[in-house]
């Protein structure tokens, strides 16, 4: 199977606003890339088309082998199960769940994984996380950094092949950006997922092999650098 | 649910209580014409060709001006049968009762008006006919009789034919047919009633059967009438209801859409969201199901009180109405309302779908 992701001149249209135009990109497997731009530029647009939380308006997205931009809802669901691990920017954790059941709601929606595995693994790196011991308590009882974790948690727990995270340190200062960017990086070469991190902030950019700056829509400037 | 339910059955149980009591009091039907004794069996012979299991029984009928105790009196009709025989079919439960001279069976209604029980006496004033005046009878009570239709437990006496005729010449002026038949479907009756007056106008022009509903027929129509308006302005209850569930559905989504769009955007397929929303309206129909049952349950008990302790019996007929409910009702009403769930559910599902999944999220959590 080609674990290559190619955007093939992707265009995404909200009404007459044109979020990407003609976007061309192409990812290797086990890349870790930074996607930057200014507000506005598209660039989160970008990572839910790759998440499959939307589709193009015109163009193609090849995400292991498979043309994506033509999946149903129903296949959507599913990739987005299977393949991607989505660290959202706000969370997204349910409030009447505790961290652990809301970590383990991807496996329990999957049906097929075992279980136990899954919370061996999930335990495993919510030590590393150091979060295994508020795992119980809800997210209103934990601080934004905490739900970040188990935000992560959430994502990684069913090793993903995919790993797309949408401004993970928005809301943290410089030292807990650091550690968060620190974090993901490990866990991609950990579990050998393809990451790809959008942020408006250039000194988290910096940090990531790849950098690929999105620009009114397309690619503007893209550079490599080894770490 | 259970407002339709109950009213349904209320009116069918009216109906049905109204038709079967007047069945059991009248027979299936009677016929005025003047008979004697080997007219009427000649007649009963003659149509038992056709209905095998038909049974005859001849009476005399007068009107008459009943006295009681403390001098209550009241106006009152006397059927004069072969009631040392049978009194077969007009009241169904003395079937084996035997009667004597100078015996009479009252109706329960009419002995509580003229303040008798069963053992005492009550004189009858009983027109000769052409002027002749009167002819004043005592009669004991030997039995009660409850027929549950007032107009007959309130004014029928029953007495044997030799109070009138001491001999075997008798002269029937009523007579009362039963076909022997389980007890039908009302248009199955009406039809056959009409196929019979054919055969009896084909046998002697003079004859004509009166159906057991005719003297109750303006009161039925009138029922059936009801009916169908009462189901017309049930459609409000209907339109309010489902206004109701839609809003409790609208409600439960607005509470639980955070839920449902962190779950579709962890790779909960829209099918099984779609399920979800199925699962709770079709609990929510099988909740209402139970709830619709117990309470038209409560509804009928309620009646049945009602109707037997505090009803007026003389402007309801009936001494006791009963809820009266069919399968057919029950599935009609159930499926109706499993239809107006399945479509509610079929566009708030719709709804859901047609939702953009990221502009979800950001509403709900940003």
């Amino acid at each position: 199977m080609n674990e290559k992701i190619i955007i093939n001149n992707v265009s995404k249209k909200f009404g007459s606003f044109h979020a990407l135009k003609d976007l061309d990109l192409e990812i290797n497997e086990q890349d870790k890339v930074a996607i930057y731009g200014q507000s506005g530029s598209g660039k989160s647009t970008l990572l839910y088309l790759l998440g499959g939380l939307d589709k193009p308006s015109s163009g193609n997205i090849y995400c292991f082998g498979q043309n994506i931009s033509t999946y149903s809802d129903h296949d959507l669901a599913h990739y987005r199960n299977n393949f991607v691990g989505f660290i959202f920017q706000f969370h997204f954790l349910l409030g009447t769940l505790s961290g652990i059941e809301n970590i383990m709601l991807p496996a329990q929606i999957n049906g097929s994984k075992n279980i136990k595995d899954v919370k061996s693994y999930v335990m495993e790196h919510a030590e590393r996380l150091g979060v295994h011991d508020i795992l119980n308590k809800l997210p209103s009882e934990m601080s934004g950094g905490q739900q970040q974790r188990i935000n992560i948690l959430r994502a990684i727990s069913l090793r993903p092949k995919l790993l797309l995270c949408d401004e993970p340190t928005g809301n943290l200062d410089s030292e807990n950006s650091k550690i968060v960017i620190d974090l993901l990086d490990s866990i991609a070469d950990d579990t050998g997922a393809t990451l790809l991190v959008v942020t408006h902030d250039q000194s988290v950019a910096t940090r990531f092999s790849r950098r690929v700056e999105i620009l009114d829509g397309g690619v503007g400037n893209q550079s490599m650098n080894s770490l | 649910m259970s407002i339709i339910l109950s009213t349904i059955g209320l009116m069918e149980g009216f109906e049905r209580d109204l038709l079967s009591a007047l069945n059991k009091s009248n027979g299936d039907f009677s016929i005025s014409s003047l008979m004697k004794r080997e007219d009427l069996n000649a007649l009963a012979d003659s149509l038992k060709k056709d209905y095998p299991s038909l049974t005859a029984a001849g009476f005399y009928k007068s009107e008459v001006f009943l006295v009681g105790k403390n001098k209550e009196s009241k106006g009152a009709i006397i059927l004069a049968g072969d009631l040392q025989k049978n009194i077969i079919p007009l009241i169904q439960n003395l079937s084996s009762f035997k009667l004597r001279k100078g015996q009479a069976i009252v109706g329960e209604d009419l002995a509580r008006e003229l303040r008798l029980k069963k053992g005492e006496t009550f004189r009858a004033l009983i027109p000769e006919g052409k002027g002749n005046g009167f002819v004043i009878k005592n009669f004991e009570i030997s039995e009660l009789f409850k027929t549950n239709l007032y107009e007959k437990d309130s004014r029928v006496v029953l007495v044997d034919i030799k109070e009138f005729f001491p001999t075997e010449e008798v002269a029937f002026n009523y007579s009362v047919f039963n076909f022997n038949f389980p007890f039908d479907d009302f248009s199955t009756q009406k039809d056959r009633i009409k196929i019979l007056n054919d055969q009896l106008y084909s046998m002697d022009e003079n004859l004509y059967a009166l159906p057991y509903w005719d003297e109750y027929s303006t009161l039925i129509e009138a029922v059936e009438i009801e009916k169908i308006s009462i189901l017309v302005i049930l459609q409000v209850i209907v339109i309010v209801s489902v206004f109701n569930l839609l809003s409790f559905l609208i409600f439960f989504r607005e509470k639980k859409i955070k839920e449902l769009f962190t779950l579709h955007a962890l790779g909960f397929s829209p099918d099984k969201i779609s399920r979800i929303w199925y699962f709770v309206s079709f609990s929510l129909w099988g909740g209402s199901i139970i709830v619709s049952i117990i309470l038209t349950n409560i509804f009928g008990q309620l009646l049945s009180y009602i109707s037997q302790n505090l009803m007026p019996k003389n402007i309801y007929h009936l001494g006791k109405i009963n809820l009266y409910i069919s399968i057919e009702n029950y599935f009609v009403v159930y499926l109706i309302s499993c239809c107006w769930i399945l479509l509610m559910t079929y566009f708030l599902s719709r709804k859901f779908r047609g939702d953009s999944l990221l502009r979800g999220l950001r509403q709900q959590y940003v």
